[in-house]
C-alpha cells in the first residue's frame, strides 16, 4: 500500500512538472503564430496582422503568470483551447482526428513487433548454437541501427515509387466510401509499408532483450533440474524459461506503449500518415501553442500512466517488489 | 487543282475553329491543398486557416483586381463609381444572383458582411474600418451600396479583392462568426458547392454550382469542370506524388523540379513560377558606406541576378533593377533607358575609385582607413537565401568588396535589426501585393522611415526616403484616373532608379505545377492570365478557364 501511495504521489508530481514545462517551453520559441502565418502566406495584407492577432487571442494584457493559472484551470476543466493552425477548431476536435490513426498504426505495429520479436528471441536463444540463429540476431542488429525514416524512405522509393506495388503515402484512398469493407482494405493497404518499417526496425530490440534474458535463465539451476527430471523440452522452453525471462521485456513493452501516443514522428512524416506525430510537427512549424501543448500533455500523461502500470505489473508478477525488496 | 486546295484549306480552317470553340465539360481535377497532413473541415471565411476554396469558390467579392492582367474583374458588382470628391465609392450590384440555397442576393448581404468588421477588428475584411478609414456604409439604392471614407484614398479599391460577401440570413444568427465551426455546408454565391459527405482527414470534394451566374463560352454556367478533388500531402511526400502524376494542380515547392517532376512525363508535367515577393540587397542608406550614391550604384553594377538565381536553383526569378514585376515593367520604360543598370564589375570598380576608395594590400577597397569589409546578414537556415548570399559575396569580391555572409535567426534578431536599422547590408524582402503602388508605398514611402535606432514600423525598407517619391505615392491615392496613376508610378520608379537606394535581385516564386494529361487551359508564362495561387480570388480566372482535353 505504501509502495502504491509513493508511486501515485510521484505520478502527480511528475504530471504537474510536465504541465508547467508544457506552458513555458513553447512560449520561449521566437516569433508568434500570427506573424508566422502572415510571413508564410503571400496574399494576406501585412496590415491584417493586427486583426489576426486579435482573432487568435494573442492581444492579451494578462501577464504571463495570470495566463499560466488560466491555463491550469482550463486543463482541469478539460478545455484544451482552440487550435491556432486550424483556427477556430477546438484542439480536442483536431486531436481526435489524429489519435485513431496513430493508435492503429503505431500501436498495432508496436504490439506486433513485441510479439514477433519475443517469439523469435525465445527461438534464437533456445537454438543459440545453430548458425541460423546467430545470423538472425546479426541481421536484426544490423537493421535496428538504421534510423526508422531511412528504412521508410527506402521502402517508399522501391515499393511505392519504382515498382508501384504500394501507395507512396497517406492512410487510405479518398475514393472509397467509408465505412465499408473496401475502406478497411484500403487502410490495410496504405498502412502496410509504414507498419513494416516500424516492425522491422524495432523488432531487433525485442529479439535481443528476450534472447539475452532467456540465455541467462537457461543457465539457472532449476532449468538443469527440469532437464534432469526429463520434462518435455517444449514445457521447459515456454513455462520454465520464457515465462521468467519475459519480465524485463514486459516493463519495456509497457513503456513503449506509453510512447505510442506520441506517434512515430518521423515515420508519420515520411509516409504522410495523418497521425499525432505529423500533427505535432506541423503544430511546431505553425507555432500552434495550444495544439502543441495538448499533444505534449497527452504524451507525458500516457508515458507516466504506462510507467505507473508497468510498476503495478511488476508488483503483481514479482513477489520481491511486493514486500519492498526485503 | 488550286481551287480545290483553297476549298480544302478553308474547310480545315472552319473545322479547326469549330473544334476549338467547343469546350469539353466535365471531370474532377485533383488538387492538393496548401494545408498539409490532417485536414480539418474549416469553411469559416474569417479564419486565416480556412481551407483554400472557402474564399473565392464559396464566397465571392464584389470586385477582384487581377494583378497579372492589371484589369478589374467584376463579380457580385457590375460597376463602381467614385463620388466627385473621391470620398465615396459606390458599387452597383449584379442582378439576379442567388445564394446556393435559393435565397436572392441583395444589398443587405453586403451591408451585413461589411458591418461585421465595424466593431470587431478580427472580422474586418480588407482592413476597411481599422486601416482604410471607412466611416460608413449604406444602401444608396436597392442595388447600390456606398462606402464613405474619412480621407481620399482611391487605392482602397484594391482591398475589395479581400472583402467577401456572406449571406446575412445565415450569419445573422451566428453569435460569434470568428469562432463558428458549424459552417458544414457553406451557403455562398460562388462557382462551387461543398460535396456533402466527402470530407475525410486527408481529402474533400467540391462540385460545380449548376446555377452559377457567370456563363461560359457555350452559354451555360461556368465552371466547365464538374468539381475538384482535394487530397492533402506533405512536403516529404509531394515530389513523389507529383512525379507519379497524382495531381492536376499543385502549389508545392519541389526541389530540382525538372528532374523530379517534368522528366517523369515531359508531355504533360508542366510548371510555371510567376513572380512573388521581391528580394533585394538591402543597403542601409543611413550608414556608412551606403549613405553615398556612388557606392550604392557600384553595388548595383556588381550584381548579376541571373547567376544568383541559377546557382540558388530554388525557382526564383531574376528581377528588373526597377524592382517591378514584369506585368508592370511598362511603367519603368523611360526610367530604365535613363538609369538602367547592367552587370558590369569593371564599371563598379570605377565608381568606387571615383568615390575616393583605393585598393588596400588585401585587395579590398578602402578610404580613410575604413575598408569595405561588411557583414552580409541572411536569416539562419533559409537555405536558398544563404546560397544566394554566397554568390552575392563572390560577386562583391569581384569588385573589391568583402561581404561576410552572416546568419542571424528569423524573426529575432534578424527582423528586429531591420526594424531598427541595425545593419549595413542584408537580404531584404518587399511585398509586391496587387500592384506597384502597394509595393512601393510599403517600401519607400517616408512613413516607413525612421532615424537609426528607432522602429521604422515595418521591415521592408532600407532607411531611405525621398520627397518626390512620397509626394507621388500620396498623389496616386488621391486620383482615380488610371492614366494619372501610371504617370505618378513611373515618376516613383524613376526617382527610385536615380537614387538606387537598394538593389532588387529576384522574385520569390509562386509555386505552380500543372498537368495537361486530362485538363487544359492552364495559365503559364506564354498566357499569364491569372496568378496561380489557390487562396483567395486569384484562382477564379483559372477555374473559369480549365476544361477537359
Amino acid at each position: 500500500m505504501k509502495y502504491l501511495f509513493r508511486k501515485l504521489s510521484l505520478l502527480a508530481f511528475a504530471l504537474f512538472v510536465a504541465v508547467t514545462l508544457n506552458f513555458f517551453i513553447p512560449r520561449m520559441m521566437p516569433g508568434d503564430p500570427a506573424t508566422e502565418l502572415v510571413d508564410k502566406m503571400q496574399g494576406i495584407p501585412p496590415e491584417a496582422l493586427e486583426s489576426i492577432k486579435v482573432a487568435f487571442g494573442l492581444k492579451t494584457d494578462d501577464p504571463m503568470i495570470v495566463q499560466y493559472f488560466k491555463y491550469l484551470g482550463n486543463i482541469f476543466k478539460g478545455d484544451l483551447g482552440i487550435s491556432l493552425s486550424r483556427f477556430p477548431t477546438p484542439v480536442s476536435t483536431v486531436l481526435a482526428l489524429a489519435i485513431p490513426w496513430t493508435l492503429g498504426l503505431i500501436g498495432l505495429s508496436t504490439v506486433l513487433s513485441f510479439f514477433i520479436g519475443t517469439v523469435v528471441g525465445i527461438a534464437v536463444a533456445w537454438n543459440r548454437n545453430k548458425r541460423a540463429a546467430s545470423w538472425t540476431v546479426g541481421v536484426f542488429i544490423f537493421i535496428r541501427s538504421f534510423p526508422y525514416f531511412w528504412l521508410g524512405l527506402l521502402l517508399i522509393y522501391l515499393l511505392g515509387f519504382r515498382f508501384e506495388v504500394f501507395p507512396v503515402g497517406g492512410s487510405f484512398s479518398p475514393y472509397v466510401q467509408r465505412p465499408s469493407w473496401d475502406f478497411f482494405v484500403s487502410v490495410l493497404y496504405h498502412g502496410f509499408l509504414p507498419a513494416l518499417t516500424i516492425v522491422v526496425s524495432s523488432m531487433g530490440t525485442w529479439i535481443l532483450t528476450m534472447r539475452n534474458n532467456m540465455i541467462n535463465v537457461l543457465a539457472e539451476d532449476y532449468i538443469t533440474v527440469a532437464l534432469a527430471k526429463g520434462l518435455s523440452l517444449k514445457r521447459i522452453k515456454t513455462l520454465y524459461a520464457a515465462k521468467n525471462a519475459i519480465l524485463p521485456s514486459i516493463t519495456g513493452f509497457a513503456m513503449s506503449l506509453g510512447f505510442v501516443v506520441g506517434g512515430g514522428l518521423l515515420t508519420e512524416m515520411v509516409f504522410g500518415y495523418p497521425g499525432v506525430g505529423l500533427m505535432l510537427f506541423q503544430a511546431v512549424q505553425a507555432k500552434d501553442y495550444p495544439l502543441m501543448q495538448a499533444i505534449f500533455l497527452f504524451i507525458s500523461t500516457a508515458v507516466l500512466a504506462a510507467n505507473f502500470l508497468a510498476d503495478l505489473a511488476v508488483l503483481v508478477l514479482d513477489p520481491r517488489a511486493r514486500d519492498g525488496g526485503r | 487543282m488550286k481551287k480545290a486546295l483553297v476549298v480544302l484549306l478553308l474547310f480545315l480552317v472552319v473545322f479547326a475553329t469549330v473544334t476549338t470553340a467547343a469546350v469539353k465539360r466535365g471531370g474532377y481535377i485533383n488538387m492538393t491543398p496548401m494545408k498539409q497532413g490532417v485536414l480539418v473541415k474549416n469553411f469559416n471565411p474569417f479564419s486565416p486557416n480556412a481551407l483554400e476554396f472557402t474564399l473565392g469558390a464559396f464566397y465571392e467579392t464584389l470586385v477582384y483586381y487581377n494583378p497579372m492582367t492589371t484589369e478589374t474583374m467584376f463579380f457580385l458588382a457590375t460597376d463602381y463609381e467614385w463620388s466627385e470628391d473621391l470620398k465615396e465609392l459606390t458599387f452597383t450590384l449584379r442582378d439576379g444572383v442567388e445564394w446556393n440555397d435559393g435565397t436572392p442576393f441583395t444589398v443587405a448581404d453586403v451591408l451585413f458582411s461589411v458591418n461585421l468588421g465595424k466593431e470587431n477588428q478580427a472580422l474586418d475584411q480588407g482592413v476597411l474600418w481599422s486601416v482604410q478609414g471607412l466611416q460608413k456604409v449604406y444602401a444608396a439604392d436597392y442595388n447600390k451600396v456606398t462606402f464613405q471614407f474619412e480621407e481620399v484614398n482611391t487605392t482602397v479599391l484594391d482591398y475589395f479583392s479581400n472583402v467577401y460577401i456572406l449571406p446575412a440570413h445565415i450569419w445573422k444568427d451566428v453569435p460569434d462568426p470568428l469562432t463558428w465551426t458549424g459552417n458544414e455546408n457553406p451557403v455562398g454565391t460562388g462557382p462551387f458547392l461543398y460535396e456533402e459527405g466527402s470530407f475525410t482527414e486527408l481529402s474533400y470534394r467540391v462540385k460545380r454550382n449548376p446555377n452559377y451566374w457567370k456563363l461560359g463560352e457555350d452559354g451555360k454556367p461556368l465552371p466547365y469542370i464538374d468539381g475538384v478533388q482535394f487530397i492533402s500531402t506533405t512536403n516529404e511526400q509531394a515530389p513523389l506524388k507529383f512525379a507519379r502524376g497524382e495531381y492536376d494542380w499543385g502549389g508545392y515547392f519541389i526541389a530540382n523540379i525538372e528532374d523530379t517532376y517534368v522528366k517523369a512525363d515531359p508531355e504533360n508535367h508542366k510548371y510555371w513560377l510567376p513572380e512573388g515577393n521581391l528580394v533585394f540587397l538591402n543597403l542601409n542608406n543611413l550608414r556608412w558606406p551606403f549613405d553615398e550614391y556612388k557606392v550604392r550604384l557600384a553595388m548595383a553594377y556588381a550584381m548579376d541576378p541571373e547567376e544568383i538565381t541559377r546557382i540558388m536553383a530554388s525557382g526564383a526569378v531574376p528581377a528588373s533593377i526597377s524592382g517591378l514585376q514584369s506585368s508592370y515593367l511598362f511603367l519603368a520604360k523611360d526610367a530604365l533607358d535613363k538609369y538602367g543598370v547592367e552587370y558590369d564589375p569593371d564599371y563598379a570598380r570605377e565608381l568606387l575609385e571615383e568615390a575616393g576608395y583605393r585598393l588596400n594590400s588585401k585587395g579590398i577597397y578602402e578610404r580613410d582607413g575604413k575598408a569595405l569589409s561588411l557583414k552580409l546578414y541572411v536569416p539562419t537556415g533559409w537555405t536558398d537565401w544563404v546560397i544566394g548570399c554566397q554568390v552575392i559575396s563572390d560577386q562583391l569580391n569581384e569588385i573589391g568588396v568583402e561581404a561576410i555572409v552572416t546568419q542571424a535567426a528569423w524573426p529575432t534578431p534578424y527582423k528586429d535589426n531591420l526594424f531598427n536599422g541595425n545593419y549595413e547590408i542584408c537580404l531584404g524582402i518587399a511585398v509586391t501585393g496587387t500592384n506597384p503602388h502597394y509595393q512601393f508605398v510599403r517600401w519607400v514611402h517616408s512613413d516607413n522611415w525612421a532615424p537609426l535606432g528607432e522602429n521604422a514600423g515595418n521591415y521592408y525598407g532600407m532607411r531611405y526616403k525621398n520627397e518626390t517619391i512620397t509626394r507621388a505615392l500620396d498623389a496616386y491615392q488621391r486620383t482615380a484616373d488610371r492614366e494619372e496613376q501610371n504617370r505618378l508610378m513611373a515618376q516613383v520608379v524613376e526617382q527610385f532608379l536615380a537614387d538606387m537606394p537598394s538593389v532588387p535581385l529576384f522574385f520569390n516564386p509562386v509555386w505552380f505545377e500543372y498537368n495537361t494529361k486530362t485538363f487544359v487551359g492552364w495559365p503559364n508564362a506564354d498566357n499569364p492570365y491569372a496568378n496561380p495561387r489557390p487562396s483567395g480570388m486569384d484562382k477564379l480566372p483559372i477555374l473559369f478557364t480549365i476544361h477537359l482535353k
